[in-house]
C-alpha cells in the first residue's frame, strides 16, 4: 500500500516538473481530458507516455531481477547476468550502424532473444530433475555476456563519430526516445501475474532442489517457464529504454533485506518500487542538468553503484 | 493393519554410474514400522531412500504408495503422501524458523492459496516436538547445525506424510538430541497410519529404533525383521569387518573388533 502510494507521488511529480513547470490543477485537466493547451499538451503528449515508459521498464527489471535471484539462488543475480542485455545491444547497434533507425527497437528484441535461447541451448545438461543447473546457466551467461561485449566494442569502433554518442545513450540506458508505453506496461501486468503464481513455488525452491523436488515442485517446467518470464521482461524493458543498469539487481535485494525472502510479497514490490525509483531517476535525469537531459542509467549507475556497496558491506558483518 | 503396504518395492535394482548396489530387493514397509537402512560408505543408502521417495529413477523395479505405482503419482500427490529428507538442507535465502517449517505444507496448498491458521498452528507444533517452540521469528541461518537439522525434521513432520524416507535424521545432533529426535519419529509411527524408513549410520541407535532393517553391501541387499538383519554375523559380511554385540536393551550395540 505503502510503496503504490509512493509510485503515484512519483507519478505526479514526473509530470510536474521540468522546463514548463505545471501545477497540480493543470495536470488534473490533462489526464481528464486536456483543453489543447501547451500545458496540457506537454503533460498528455510528452511527459505522461515517458513516465509510464520509466515506470514499466524499472518495474520490469526489478521483477526480472528478483526472479533471477530466486532462480539462479544468487543473491547478486541481475536480469542481465545471463547476457540478455549483450544480444539487445547487439541487435540495436547494430540496426543504428546499418542505419535503418525504424528498426533499432526490433533488432534489440530479436537480439535478447536470441541471446536467452543461446545461454539455454549451451548450458543443457543431463540433470536428474531439470535439464539446467544453476551453475552452469550462470557460467555460460557469463561468456555469452562477455562474447556480446566483444561485438558491442567491435561495433563501436566501426561505428561514424556521429552515430556513437546515441549508441553509448542506447548502452547506458535512456528514455528520451521511449514514446510507447504500452507494450511495457502490459508486459509487467502478465509477467507480474504468471510469476505471482509460481511465487510459492519459489519459496519452495530457495530450501535446496532436494527439498523442492520432495514437496512437488516441478523444478524443470518451473524454471523453464520463470526464466523465459525473466528473459520476456528483460527484452521488454532494453528494447523501450535501453540496458539501464543497477535497478535490477539492488531494488530486490534491498526488498529483501527489509522484507525477508517470501517471493510472494518480494515479487510484487520488486516491480512497483523499480518503476517507483526509476521514475524519480528518470525526473531527475531530464531536470538535475536541464537543458541537457542525461540518460536515466548514468543516475541508476550513480545512485546504484553507493547503495550495492553498503548492502555488501551490510552482508558481510 | 491395513493390507496394502505404505510402500511397497518389488525388484528394485539401483545403479550409480554403471555400478550396480544393489539388485532385485523385495520389501514391504506397513503402517507402524520402523524401518532402518545401514551399511557401509558408497553401498547405495542414499541412493535407495531417494528412489524410494520417487526422487531418482531405478535400474529397474517396482514401487508403490498404497498399492500406487508411483510413476500414476504426479509429483504433487507423492508430495501429499511421503516425505524425503536429505542427507543436507540448504538456505539459499533469509527465512525464518516458522516461514522454513511451513514449506512443508506446500503440497497441501493451491496455487493461489496462502497458509492458513492450521497450518501455522501445525508448523508450531512440529517445532515444538523437536525443541524448537519459542525460536518462531529467528533467521533460519543464524541457527546452530543441530537446530537447522530439527528445523528440516520439523517441516517434514509439518508436511504430515504417512511415510518418512529420511537419509541420516540424526546427522549433527548431539547424543541427547539423537534419542530425542528419533523418539518423536518413532511416536509418529503410533497409530496415524505412518511408517519411517530411515538411513542411520549409528549401528546402536539402528537396534534401539529398527523393528525392521534394509542391510545394503557388497552388491548384496539384506531386508527382513531386524533382528535377522541387524545380527553381528549379517553385518559383519556387510561392512567388511568383524563385529561384536554389546550390552542389552536400550544400550545395545555391534561394535568394530
Amino acid at each position: 500500500m505503502v510503496l503504490s502510494f509512493a509510485a503515484l507521488a512519483a507519478l505526479v511529480m514526473a509530470l510536474a516538473v521540468g522546463s514548463v513547470a505545471i501545477d497540480g490543477a493543470v495536470i488534473l485537466k490533462a489526464l481528464t481530458g486536456g483543453d489543447g493547451q501547451t500545458e496540457t499538451a506537454i503533460v498528455r503528449e510528452l511527459r505522461l507516455p515517458r513516465a509510464l515508459c520509466a515506470f514499466a521498464v524499472g518495474g520490469l527489471l526489478a521483477l526480472a531481477g528478483a526472479l533471477m535471484q530466486a532462480l539462479l539462488r544468487n543473491p547478486l543475480a541481475d536480469p542481465y547476468i545471463l547476457g540478455i542485455s549483450g544480444g539487445a545491444a547487439v541487435g540495436a547497434l547494430g540496426a543504428m550502424l546499418a542505419g535503418v533507425a525504424a528498426l533499432v527497437t526490433w533488432a534489440a528484441l530479436v537480439g535478447a532473444l536470441v541471446s536467452t535461447l543461446l545461454v539455454f541451448v549451451l548450458a543443457r545438461t543431463e540433470g536428474e530433475r531439470a535439464p539446467w543447473t544453476t551453475t552452469r546457466l550462470l557460467l555460460t551467461g557469463v561468456v555469452v555476456a562477455a562474447g556480446w561485449g566483444a561485438l558491442i566494442a567491435l561495433l563501436l569502433t566501426l561505428a561514424p563519430d556521429a552515430q556513437v554518442k546515441g549508441m553509448l545513450f542506447w548502452l547506458i540506458g535512456d528514455l528520451g526516445g521511449a514514446t510507447v508505453a504500452m507494450p511495457a506496461l502490459a508486459t509487467l501486468a502478465v509477467a507480474l501475474a504468471v510469476s505471482f503464481a509460481f511465487a510459492r513455488d519459489l519459496n519452495v525452491l530457495s530450501r535446496g532442489e532436494d527439498v523442492a523436488a520432495a514437496l512437488g515442485v516441478p523444478i524443470g517446467r518451473t524454471m523453464l517457464v520463470l526464466c523465459a518470464l525473466a528473459a520476456l521482461a528483460t527484452a521488454a524493458a532494453v528494447t523501450t529504454a535501453g540496458s539501464v543498469g543497477f535497478v535490477g539487481l539492488v531494488v530486490p535485494h534491498a526488498l529483501r533485506l527489509l522484507m525477508g525472502n517470501d517471493q510472494r510479497l518480494l515479487l510484487p514490490a520488486s516491480a512497483i518500487t523499480g518503476g517507483t525509483l526509476l521514475l524519480l531517476a528518470d525526473t531527475l535525469a531530464r531536470t538535475v542538468a536541464a537543458p541537457v537531459q542525461l540518460p536515466v542509467g548514468v543516475i541508476t549507475a550513480l545512485v546504484g553503484v553507493p547503495v550495492l556497496l553498503l548492502l555488501l558491506a551490510r552482508v558481510r558483518s | 493393519m491395513t493390507d496394502v503396504p505404505n510402500l511397497s518395492c518389488r525388484g528394485l535394482s539401483l545403479t550409480v554410474a554403471d555400478r550396480t548396489l544393489v539388485t532385485g530387493l523385495d520389501f514391504d514397509v506397513r503402517e507402524g514400522e520402523v524401518w532402518v537402512v545401514v551399511g557401509p560408505n558408497g553401498a547405495g543408502k542414499t541412493t535407495l531412500v531417494s528412489a524410494l521417495a520417487g526422487l531418482k529413477a531405478p535400474a529397474a523395479g517396482d514401487i508403490r504408495y498404497d498399492g500406487r505405482p508411483i510413476a500414476s503419482l504426479a509429483p504433487r500427490e507423492r508430495a501429499k503422501i511421503r516425505g524425503f529428507l536429505p542427507q543436507e538442507s540448504v538456505d539459499h535465502f533469509p527465512a525464518t524458523v516458522l516461514e522454513t517449517a511451513l514449506v512443508g505444507r506446500h503440497p497441501h496448498l493451491a496455487r493461489w492459496q496462502w497458509e492458513s491458521a492450521a497450518d501455522v498452528e501445525r508448523a508450531r507444533t512440529a517445532l515444538a516436538s523437536f525443541g524448537l517452540a519459542g525460536l518462531d521469528a529467528r533467521d533460519a541461518r543464524t541457527l546452530s547445525g543441530g537446530e537447522r537439522r530439527r528445523l528440516a525434521l520439523a517441516a517434514l513432520v509439518a508436511q504430515d506424510p504417512r511415510l518418512l524416507l529420511l537419509d541420516e535424521p540424526s546427522s549433527h545432533l548431539d547424543l541427547g538430541q539423537q534419542v530425542a529426535a528419533l523418539d518423536a519419529l518413532a511416536a509418529l509411527t503410533q497409530g496415524g497410519g505412518r511408517a519411517v524408513v530411515m538411513v542411520l549410520h549409528d549401528l546402536h541407535l539402528a537396534l534401539r529404533y529398527a523393528d525392521h532393517a534394509i542391510a545394503l553391501g557388497g552388491e548384496r541387499a539384506i531386508a527382513g525383521a531386524a533382528k535377522d538383519v541387524l545380527t553381528a554375523s549379517a553385518l559383519s559380511d556387510v561392512f567388511g569387518h568383524r563385529l561384536v554385540a554389546v550390552g542389552e536393551g536400550t544400550t545395545r550395540s555391534l561394535l568394530p573388533i
